[in-house]
């Protein structure tokens, strides 16, 4: 993670001018992939993560990475954004009482991953992102998450699994081969005395 | 085998997820400089004198005090409360009911002589002049309205009384009531 190399002084307006231009985009980027493709939620996700991030900016500890600490409060954001949009489906859900919806667009979804990536939860699809659209690795997703990162890993392997599940009917090649039996010839000894 | 799954993962993922690298990011537009410039607003000696909520009430209490002080001294009018002091006037009410009549009379007294030219400033002066009448033809209101704050300025009658025997003070209360100029054209 190259923030790590990058001097910010805590509560310093051009300093916080400067990590918002470096770590926008990857921001943005990031709760993309969270929220299921959803730019414009993603960049007002991204905003109010900032918004948090400049209020608590005069208590930001500088043995922390400020790219990783602005990662963490956009993640939580986007986790409880997404938390509340279930909530809000579930009630549209129970309101329509099962007629068609209709209000997706498909075509706003180029690849078929993002919607197999919906089938997981927020907090294992951004764990998916870190490690395979940012190419962070395990040890700085958990100090960007604030979590063990033994944790990580193991979340890591579950998610990938599960993924990989769900994409198996949209990309056949994805399946794992079923494992050959090795058909050994039988002991002679045994076959002669037989 | 997961190899080629974590790679092909990666390469879907820079497809479908927008580049970091071409998303825009101009602090200047960003949603975090309003707050910024909320917080700059308040000067920073203020904040620093007045840190917390409770202290900074007690000074909007003193500075509406001081207003309201500078308010009473410009206009002549004391501020007259609005809580009704049972069983008689309170000492923050009545002895600026005695004030009320003295510069109320004066004023009146200055009006005097340019009434003809303005009736405006007679119609100024309306609310001490409204106090006085009560007072004076007190009988009757005071049997119609019959309230609290009616009795509350009974102690007013004492003051104004003193000027009853000029007379002119007498007479010069009726005509406050906008319709009635009549009487004012009596008085000279």
């Amino acid at each position: 993670m190259a923030c790590a190399m990058k001097d910010y002084q805590p509560g310093s307006d051009a300093d916080f001018d400067r990590l918002y231009r470096d770590s926008y985009g990857k921001i943005v980027g990031t709760l993309v992939g969270v929220l299921g493709g959803d730019r414009a939620t993603a960049e007002d996700c991204a905003q109010e993560a900032f918004v948090r991030a400049y209020a608590a900016w005069g208590r930001w500890r500088p043995d922390a990475p400020a790219e990783a600490w602005v990662m963490r409060i956009a993640v939580n954001t986007a986790i409880s954004h997404a938390r509340r949009q279930k909530l809000r489906e579930v009630g549209e859900i129970i309101r329509r009482l099962g007629r068609p919806h209709h209000d997706a667009d498909p075509s706003e979804h180029v690849g078929a991953l993002l919607p197999a990536m919906a089938e997981l939860k927020p907090a294992d699809r951004a764990l998916l992102i870190l490690r395979h659209y940012h190419g962070y690795s395990n040890r700085e997703i958990a100090v960007a998450l604030n979590r063990p990162e033994s944790t990580i890993s193991a979340r890591l392997v579950k998610a990938r699994g599960r993924l990989r599940s769900v994409l198996q009917e949209e990309y056949p090649e994805l399946a794992t081969p079923p494992k050959l039996r090795v058909l050994r010839p039988r002991n002679p000894q045994f076959v002669s005395r037989s | 085998m997961t190899h080629n799954f974590d790679r092909w993962l990666g390469e879907r993922l820079k497809d479908e997820l927008p580049d970091p690298m071409t998303i825009p990011a101009n602090p200047s537009a960003a949603r975090y400089r309003a707050s910024r410039k909320v917080r700059r607003g308040l000067p920073r000696i203020a904040r620093a004198l007045v840190p917390s909520v409770a202290a900074q009430f007690v000074l909007a209490g003193a500075g509406v005090a001081v207003a309201v002080a500078a308010g009473a001294a410009a206009t002549g009018h004391p501020p007259t409360s609005f809580i009704p002091a049972v069983g008689g006037a309170s000492s923050a009410t009545a002895p600026p009911q005695v004030v009320v009549a003295a510069p109320g009379s004066t004023d009146s007294a200055d009006h005097a002589p340019g009434q003809s030219s303005s009736q405006k400033k007679g119609s100024q002066s309306a609310p001490p002049v409204k106090k006085a009448v009560p007072s004076h033809a007190s009988t009757p209101e005071a049997k119609s309205d019959g309230g609290a704050p009616e009795d509350l300025h009974t102690p007013e009658p004492r003051p104004s009384a003193s000027p009853e025997p000029h007379g002119d003070h007498a007479v010069r209360p009726a005509p406050s009531p906008t319709p009635d100029s009549g009487p004012l054209q009596k008085v000279p």
